[in-house]
């Protein structure tokens, strides 16, 4: 398992920044990937 | 002034003017060196966090590929918003109605703040002395932010 308590704080800074903009990613292109989806069967049934 | 009575100004500026009236400046001095300078902001952007993966350049020092990335990156970013803001006057409603251009300047708010408070900070110095999974996340959330950035500029243009 990870150790969180050896990292300094710019690499705490680092770990938990870098989570939510790879989680905010993946939930903002996951809608944008449905919305396509989405259209394309509108166009095409 | 509210946001929209900004962009509704920008539009009617000089700037605005010259972009919607000459359609050569604004191909050139917008669209073409808008594109070089993505080129080089992408490909700094890539490069140094390719290296920070461990995928390239594994002879380089990654503080050396990184620090050299870096310059490149700040003169590219500096052109990208001089010339972004051109074409953004140009047809600045259209741009204010547009959920990507919204995207697209968040993900950039996003990625300069994370480039100059978390990135570069992390960076200085050796690059032994952090944990190389900490390195790999960095490397990979600044990838996931320009990658947002250039796919929803691209997505502007494909938009109503």
């Amino acid at each position: 398992m990870v150790d969180l308590k050896s990292l300094s704080i710019r690499e705490k800074i680092a770990v938990i920044s870098s989570s939510v903009v790879l989680g905010a990613g993946a939930i903002y292109w996951m809608f944008q990937v449905k919305a396509v989806i989405e259209l394309l069967q509108l166009a095409y049934g | 002034m509210d946001l929209f009575s900004f962009f509704l100004w920008a539009e009617s500026s000089f700037l605005g003017e010259i972009g919607k009236t000459y359609g050569g400046v604004y191909a050139t001095f917008g669209q073409s060196l808008h594109l070089t300078a993505l080129a080089i902001l992408g490909g700094s952007v890539l490069v140094a966090d390719l290296r920070l993966l461990g995928v390239i350049m594994r002879d380089v020092p990654s503080e050396v590929v990184a620090d050299q990335a870096h310059r490149w990156f700040k003169v590219a970013l500096v052109l990208i918003i001089l010339t972004g803001v051109f074409m953004a006057a140009a047809i600045a409603q259209r741009m204010y109605y547009s959920p990507f251009f919204w995207a697209k300047m968040t993900a950039l708010a996003t990625g300069i703040l994370f480039v100059f408070a978390i990135k570069r900070p992390l960076l200085k110095g050796s690059h032994d002395q952090i944990a190389p999974w900490v390195i790999k996340l960095t490397a990979v959330a600044s990838l996931m932010i320009w990658f947002t950035v250039a796919a929803t500029g691209r997505w502007i243009g494909f938009s109503g």
